[in-house]
């Protein structure tokens, strides 16, 4: 129905007046045409247009449509079909990748040494950061960071990624997701954590971030990151409209890092660390350091260091504390280097345990040099020049034997070798090669002097003697797998050297302390004067090597002290204690039956039954 | 027959695209399902990996140590281990009796 009929009369006669000036004015010159009237229409249907514009038309549009389907035929026919599967790409597929995780490492049984757990990243968008002050003081709480912090990240406008806090634990992300800050987002992530905090902190070292991941940086976390590590992989989705990914596709799978199961006996470990601090501590130490080893197998069972670090504390890293020392400083060994000049005297069979050495008058010059032992002393044997730790003696039968002979046995046995371990920085030490040598330094290299080693190097030189004259490399990997032996030694040279050794830790040899309850142990004190800028100064170095149980050695532990100056600085009085402390406990944590006199006669007397009902 | 044959053959192509529609659906549900589960997976894989490392925490030595003092418990001496035979069979030959110190 035409609302113009409700109109009145004057209305509907204006509005048909502008209608018919409006179609005058479309129509322009045919007007008096159309104001005559519908009879003559008629002829204005019935007009000729020329035939070609309608081809014109039709062809236009045809070649139009001719086109499109020449054009589809194209793109979906098989021709081309690159440009259609681009924009679909563009729309659909998406390529992300995929970090794998860090392997986890054990310990030999297999407690968690370092592992990755889930973490969350904040980050924020600086352009969309809208927060009231109230909200804001909430987030640099929770972030543990100031507020001026906060302000100057946010501040940073031309960017529209900034990370707020990285590493925070999942449920303090929680938190910060539920204050609902706009432009605050969260991401997921992995941390590295070490159980065992300061305790494995040097061996284990630590990870980084860089643009392409988290990468070991130091330690065993740097040596095995090809294992921890694992390979990145790439992943190739398909996507609906909403997001929801409907295929996926590996274009390069990501290899997972492999968990490792190190040497490490985590109770040794807290043994040796403890004592390391303890002795450290109580002579007022610059450092120290203990190493043991598993005589049987080489495997490291523990490895420590003080001043140590806490790797959860990265910003208060100080690279003097980080270094691992017993693997990558070097020092002069000083008499704990004896036994193998001694031993290999013995095994050229120039000297026996019982022939007599004049050390008197404690001292002895060779080309215009003077050696001094600290407690001159006259005749000893050879067993006594090892217990007693006569540098003149000791000098004296290095002289007796060629220099090669001598820079064999310390080289078979590592010193100046690139060693074989796979730790971090593991050092070579210094031994120069002995057409180098003069005569007094033949005999200096015989006590420790002129030479420098690493506390890792030292102990797994021992192992010679600890096993019967032949080597294994030192492995910081559980291994179990037996390893095919070097021989430096004879069996019965060994088993000399051994009970020398063990007379060293007597009464009458210099570590007394040394000693334990229940077992024998046998071992070689050194103190060197340590050298700074070339010359000798004050400052000592306090060694202790030694094995146990000497029945049966089943472990190598070796203990440095570096410039004790509490007072004392004998090697048997700093370094010896400490050997002992660990030894014992690494004994018991590896329930090694004792092997001394004294426990062998409890066993008679429990046998004859007279203490078994009371125990 | 040959009036039949494009019948029966068209809705059988009828039910066939339904059924490839109906097998894509399925295909995709069952994708969106398996990736859920991947996610679980992933996400017990992470917490079994905090539980194992809390767990490294909790037990070590220095704490279970700390433990051990608080109760009263000494590290074993060798004082007081007592070395007895084995067996009357197995002669005189020591054995460890030692008590094993509890971690």
């Amino acid at each position: 129905m035409s609302p113009a009929g409700l109109r009145p009369a004057a209305a509907r006669s204006r509005a048909a007046a502008r209608a018919a000036a409006g179609r005058a004015a479309a129509r322009g010159p045919s007007r008096p045409a159309a104001s005559r009237g519908a009879s003559r229409r008629g002829d204005l249907l019935t007009v000729k247009l020329p035939a070609w514009r309608s081809k014109l038309l039709l062809f236009g549009l045809f070649s139009a449509f001719a086109a499109l389907s020449v054009r589809a035929v194209y793109l979906q026919g098989g021709w081309s079909t690159g440009f259609l599967q681009r924009q679909g790409e563009a729309r659909y597929a998406r390529t992300l990748p995929e970090t794998p995780t860090r392997g986890t490492i054990f310990d030999r049984n297999r407690v968690v040494l370092a592992s990755s757990v889930p973490a969350r990243a904040i980050w924020a968008n600086p352009e969309d950061f809208d927060a009231d002050a109230k909200q804001k003081a909430q987030l640099a709480r929770l972030l543990q960071i100031s507020p001026q912090e906060l302000r100057r990240r946010i501040a940073n406008d031309d960017r529209s990624f900034v990370y707020l806090r990285r590493q925070l634990d999942p449920e303090v992300a929680q938190r910060v997701e539920a204050l609902h800050i706009n432009g605050v987002h969260s991401l997921k992530e992995y941390r590295r954590q070490y159980p065992e905090g300061t305790v494995t902190s040097h061996l284990l070292g630590f990870t980084g971030f860089t643009k392409v991941g988290e990468h070991g940086l130091e330690g065993v976390e740097r040596e095995y990151e090809a294992l921890l590590g694992g390979q990145p992989g790439l992943r190739h989705l398909i996507e609906d409209r909403l997001g929801h990914t409907i295929e996926d596709d590996w274009l390069h799978e990501p290899v997972q890092g492999q968990d490792i199961v190190l040497a490490i006996d985590d109770r040794i470990q807290y043994i040796a660390h403890t004592a390391v601090k303890q002795a450290a501590e109580a002579n007022a130490a610059h450092a120290a350091s203990a190493v043991v080893l598993d005589a049987r197998t080489g495997e490291l069972l523990a490895l420590a260091n003080w001043p140590d670090f806490d790797p959860a504390r990265r910003s208060q890293f100080d690279p003097n504390q980080v270094r691992d020392r017993a693997v990558t400083d070097t020092f002069e060994p000083g008499s704990t280097l004896k036994p193998f000049s001694v031993a290999a005297a013995m095994e050229c069979g120039l000297v026996r345990p019982d022939t007599v050495i004049d050390t008197a008058p404690g001292r002895l010059t060779i080309a215009g040099r003077t050696i001094t032992d600290d407690h001159p002393r006259g005749a000893l044997t050879v067993e006594q020049v090892v217990a007693k730790s006569s540098n003149v003696g000791t000098a004296k039968i290095a002289l007796q034997m060629p220099a090669q002979t001598l820079w064999e046995t310390l080289s078979a046995v590592g010193f100046g070798q690139v060693p074989q371990t796979a730790l971090l920085g593991a050092v070579t030490g210094r031994l120069r090669p002995p057409s180098t040598w003069r005569p007094v330094e033949q005999a200096t290299i015989a006590y420790g002097y002129g030479m420098s080693v690493s506390l890792l190097q030292l102990a797994h030189a021992y192992l010679v003697f600890a096993r019967d004259g032949d080597i294994v490399p030192v492995s910081v990997l559980r291994t179990d797998s037996e390893v095919t032996p070097v021989r430096v030694l004879s069996a019965t040279t060994a088993a000399k050297m051994r009970r020398m050794l063990e007379l060293a830790t007597s009464d009458e040899g210099t570590a007394p302390a040394a000693r334990i309850a229940g077992y024998r142990v046998a071992g070689k004190t050194g103190t060197a004067r340590k050298l700074r800028e070339g010359r000798y100064t004050d400052a000592y170095v306090s060694s202790f090597v030694g094995f146990a149980p000497v029945s049966d050695p089943r472990i190598v532990v070796a203990v440095m002290i570096d410039d004790p100056h509490a007072g004392r600085y004998y090697g048997g009085d700093v370094a010896a204690p400490a050997f002992g402390t660990i030894a014992a406990g690494t004994l018991r944590a590896l329930q090694i039956p004792p092997d001394s006199p004294s426990m062998q006669f409890a066993q008679a007397a429990a046998s004859a039954g007279e203490q078994a009902d009371g125990r | 027959m040959t009036r039949i044959a494009p019948l029966v053959l068209s809705s059988l192509l009828v039910v066939c695209a339904l059924a490839l529609v109906a097998s894509q659906y399925r295909a995709r549900e069952l994708f969106a399902e398996l990736e859920v589960s991947q996610q679980d997976a992933k996400a017990l894989d992470a917490e079994a990996a905090r539980l194992r490392s809390e767990l490294g925490r909790a037990s070590q030595p220095a704490i279970v140590e700390g433990i051990a003092r608080r109760l009263g418990m000494r590290a074993i001496n060798p004082d007081r281990i007592v070395m007895l035979p084995a067996t009357a069979a197995q002669g005189p030959q020591p054995v460890a009796a030692a008590a094993k110190e509890q971690r």
